[in-house]
């Protein structure tokens, strides 16, 4: 120790190693917090009530629904995004992120401005849907943040693979639709999961949008981020926690399986 | 040159591509664009069309006869909310950005040696820690806000701070800071870990079998070879923290309403008392009725979001995003 | 055949100036240069990854430059092959002629052959992520020539591989080639190699074509000193020339044609002769004495100071000793001159 310790920079791994020690049991503190608090007996109630569950069912299918739409817009966009070149690609693209990297409360005071107009107004009146204060507008508010994630994600799983695999398949004569349907799709099969999975996640999770721009309506707008912030507003603590326990764990779920199927953290 | 090219000119008969390749060529190259260009225009119309939002409507005139007194009044009737008038957006500008250039670099202090210390040691259960670390950007921000609230006030951390007598929630130092950090460290821990990655141990193992100590092995070869990845991590851990807004709306809360008493002298110096988060404002001002007022702070954000986007995307930091 | 005329053209830091090539039918042509003189760019303007600026590329009389990659019928086999992962190995070598929509027949017919030929069918439904080095490269080359095309581009074939399999397998690409009678491009680095299997070498550097011929031709009478190290000819010298005589540092030598002026004097090592002191004289013998014998697996390679330092290689019918005075003869016929780099 002592001089050694020092001279020979041996503190250095020690003090990294200490930090991350000290992040990471911060983390989880943070993470399991909500059980230590709520207990096992209420956790067990909370769980077997329907209103949990309906709530619960809600989010995936809404999420599902999507993460759907997402996908298909992602994929082919991402696409693009990663072969194509063209000019003020930097602009073009900052301009696609845009939706992902400002505040979410943002996106949601200005969907709150754009139902009204030109082809939401058309919607509503030639369909008679209204997209707002119901569950159009929660999936709006979803498919708005996923979207460009969706294809953010993609062009990083198309950017994984070598553009050489399109040249060959293109010099034996294959058409680029057969080459993309063929090689590049297949190819790409597990990233498209793998980020499948996290837009899933990442819908099931947007909150800040619908408070802004949808608003609460039980057991119809109420998905489960949102409805934390209501019945914190009503101060229901145990239905907080209970609720909050299950978000933790469609997160902490839907991340493993990503990372089971062999999606990387790079991807972020 | 040009003779000679002449000269060979009949021989060399150009084949023409053949109609089928050419417009398969033009249908896909349709069909991509037309997605892509699809989200940009949605984005595009998205953040421009709500420009008109920003003019004083005579409702909103009308509703503010009723609500709003004196000075207040005229100053909200002018273009965007008048905001620059207003005292409390200079405030919560000044707030917003101290806090999350504070957080920025604590995120980074922390978390630079964290990601090499998950990146080159060996730390039991790393596959736990990460999907842990990743799961984080994929909580709701209102359970994320939730966790700090319980863990903060109703857990161990309520004797530390009865103790230290001052409150982690519900206050700006250290409370903003905390809330703006959880997400914003997560993020940048995936980008730098990422860029620790991708430089070869190999470098430092070298470095060291020349004698150098692990810490200059660091500071003098992996650091230079990471330094354009780990930017990019620090402008991603701002733009997070500039984005945050749950985790400070559920832990903070608004300051705006509180009496003058409540802010330390301090933070009376700095003119960060009686402030508000900026995206916090927004939705305060929205929820109030000052929609012009909201829509301003908004596209104040989207010109911060845009430009640090745009500078991401010209570093190059491929695919971090959240 | 193709013919490719006055092409420039350039990507990054590498670029091509005015080539000008011309590739015979069933010809296997090999592509040599060090790294980053332009070989890997030339076949992509050829498969048609990128578009050249200026000349054109003629296949049989046409000008193939504003064709798309999927309609020249051009295949090729990228350095690690880029083998499908998503398709087994018949699916791999069968894929072009799906793409071309030939027959289901023709198309089981076709990849049974070639899967045949190449002795790879037990591996037919195998996935190519778990196959060996070698037998990846038979599935590309299969995939390569199933489809007929007119031309097979290679790049860097045989550098995946180890040393040994190396050697077999540029024998198999040589039999490939005379038994489909396919076009060859092949693209390599290492002269060893590419004498190995070519018909005609094309050396290139820094984006020029610096000389084409058969492998006698170029290694008989390099262009310049570039082509005579790349070629691995030792006996390098700066030399004057005077008619058929050669001055080399103060040593004169006699030669069979008549040049002028300052240059570079290239003699392949395996021309030289060694005979013992007292047996041999008459023209370009000199005398000297072995500096170094290294035995080599065909041939004993000795220096010899005859006041220059010779490179000999000879086989080892009678073994010389470091130290041992020799006489050396310098056949006046593979006396090379050449230019100056």
């Amino acid at each position: 120790m002592g001089n050694g310790f020092l001279a020979r920079g041996r503190w250095w791994p020690a003090v990294t190693i200490s930090i991350a020690l000290a992040a990471i049991s911060f983390y989880l503190l943070l993470v399991l917090s909500n059980w230590f608090y709520l207990g096992l007996a209420d956790t067990v109630y909370f769980f077997s009530q329907p209103r949990m569950w309906q709530r619960f069912w809600l989010t995936v299918w809404t999420s599902t629904i999507s993460m759907s739409l997402s996908l298909v817009i992602g994929i082919p966009a991402g696409y693009a995004l990663s072969r194509f070149s063209f000019p003020c690609r930097n602009l073009f693209a900052s301009i696609v992120d845009l939706p992902i990297v400002v505040s979410p409360a943002v996106i949601g005071a200005f969907l709150f401005g754009i139902t009204t107009r030109f082809p939401f107004d058309l919607i509503s009146e030639h369909y008679n849907i209204y997209i707002g204060r119901n569950v159009y507008g929660v999936l709006l508010v979803q498919f708005t943040v996923t979207c460009a994630f969706c294809a953010r994600l993609m062009k990083a799983s198309f950017d994984m693979i070598p553009p050489k695999f399109e040249l060959v398949s293109r010099s034996l004569g294959a058409s680029n639709f057969r080459t993309f349907f063929k090689v590049v799709l297949p190819m790409a099969k597990n990233g498209i999961l793998a980020s499948m999975i996290v837009v899933w996640a990442r819908a099931a999770a947007e909150w800040e949008g619908l408070m802004l721009f949808v608003g609460a309506s039980e057991g119809e707008t109420d998905i489960m981020p949102f409805a934390i912030y209501l019945d914190w507003n009503g101060g229901m603590m145990g239905w907080v926690t209970s609720m909050t326990i299950v978000c933790i764990l469609m997160a902490v779920t839907a991340m493993a399986a990503m990372r089971l199927i062999g999606g990387k953290s790079s991807v972020w | 040159m040009s003779g000679e090219e002449c000269s060979r000119g009949p021989s060399a008969k150009a084949a023409s591509p053949g109609k089928k390749a050419a417009s398969d060529r033009l249908l896909f190259k349709t069909f991509f664009y037309s997605f892509a260009g699809f989200l940009f225009l949605f984005s595009a119309y998205l953040f421009l069309s709500n420009f008109d939002q920003l003019l004083v409507t005579e409702a909103a005139v009308k509703t503010r006869e009723l609500t709003t007194w004196g000075e207040d009044r005229e100053i909200l009737n002018l273009f965007a909310g008048g905001f620059w008038k207003d005292p409390y957006f200079w405030k919560s500008l000044n707030l917003t950005l101290m806090i999350t250039i504070l957080t920025t670099i604590l995120a980074s202090l922390v978390g630079i040696p964290t990601a090499y210390a998950l990146s080159r040691y060996r730390i039991p259960g790393k596959t736990v820690i990460e999907v842990l670390f990743s799961s984080m950007l994929v909580i709701p921000a209102s359970s994320v806000g939730l966790c700090l609230i319980v863990m903060f006030n109703y857990g161990p951390f309520w004797h530390l701070q009865e103790k230290l007598g001052f409150r982690f929630a519900h206050s700006i130092f250290p409370g903003m800071i905390i809330a703006s950090f959880v997400l914003s460290f997560a993020l940048g821990l995936s980008a730098w870990k990422a860029t620790f990655d991708s430089v070869n141990p190999r470098f430092e193992q070298v470095a060291r079998s020349l004698g150098s100590s692990r810490w200059r092995a660091f500071r003098t070869v992996t650091l230079p070879m990471a330094k354009s990845g780990l930017a990019a991590g620090i402008i991603l851990a701002w733009t997070r923290a500039m984005a945050e807004f749950g985790a400070v709306l559920f832990f903070c809360g608004t300051f705006r309403e509180l009496p003058p008493a409540r802010f330390s002298n301090l933070e009376r110096a700095l003119h960060i008392d009686q402030a508000d988060w900026l995206s916090v404002a927004i939705w305060a001002q929205v929820e109030y009725g000052n929609v012009e007022y909201g829509f301003a702070l908004a596209y104040i954000l989207v010109l911060i979001g845009g430009i640090s986007v745009y500078a991401m995307h010209r570093i190059g930091a491929k695919g971090y995003i959240w | 055949m193709i013919e490719i005329q006055n092409l420039s053209g350039s990507l990054g830091e590498f670029c091509l100036r005015n080539i000008d090539l011309t590739v015979q039918d069933g010809e296997y042509m090999v592509l040599l240069g060090p790294t980053g003189a332009g070989k890997t760019v030339l076949i992509e303007y050829m498969v048609g990854m990128y578009r050249q600026r200026e000349g054109v590329i003629l296949v049989d009389g046409e000008d193939i430059t504003p064709l798309y990659t999927e309609e020249r019928n051009i295949a090729y086999v990228p350095q690690d092959y880029a083998l499908f992962p998503n398709l087994s190995v018949a699916g791999n070598i069968a894929y072009g002629l799906e793409a071309k929509r030939h027959p289901k027949k023709e198309i089981t017919r076709i990849t049974e052959e070639i899967l045949d030929a190449l002795g790879i069918g037990h591996l037919r439904h195998r996935m190519p992520l778990n196959l060996s080095g070698g037998e990846k490269q038979r599935v590309a080359l299969g995939r390569a020539l199933a489809t007929r095309p007119k031309v097979v581009l290679l790049d860097e074939p045989l550098s995946a591989l180890d040393e040994n399999l190396r050697a077999q397998m540029s024998r198999e690409l040589r039999d490939l080639q005379q038994s489909s009678k396919a076009t060859f491009v092949h693209v390599c680095h290492n002269f060893e190699e590419a004498s190995a299997v070519a018909d005609r070498i094309a050396i290139m550097n820094n984006g020029f074509l610096v000389q084409v011929g058969t492998l006698e031709e170029v290694k008989a009478q390099p262009k310049n000193e570039f082509v005579a190290r790349f070629l691995k000819t030792q006996n390098i010298f700066p030399a004057v020339a005077d008619g058929t005589k050669v001055l080399v540092n103060g040593i004169q030598l006699e030669k069979k044609s008549s040049t002028r002026g300052d240059m570079v004097m290239a003699i392949r090592p395996e021309k030289l002769r060694i005979h013992p002191d007292n047996e041999a004289g008459g023209l370009n013998a000199f005398r000297g004495t072995i500096v170094e014998a290294i035995p080599r697996p065909h041939f004993i390679e000795y220096t010899v100071d005859v006041g220059l330092k010779l490179t000999v290689f000879q086989i080892a019918e009678r073994e010389y000793r470091v130290g041992d005075a020799v006489t050396v003869q310098v056949p006046a016929e593979h006396i090379a001159l050449v230019e100056k780099v």
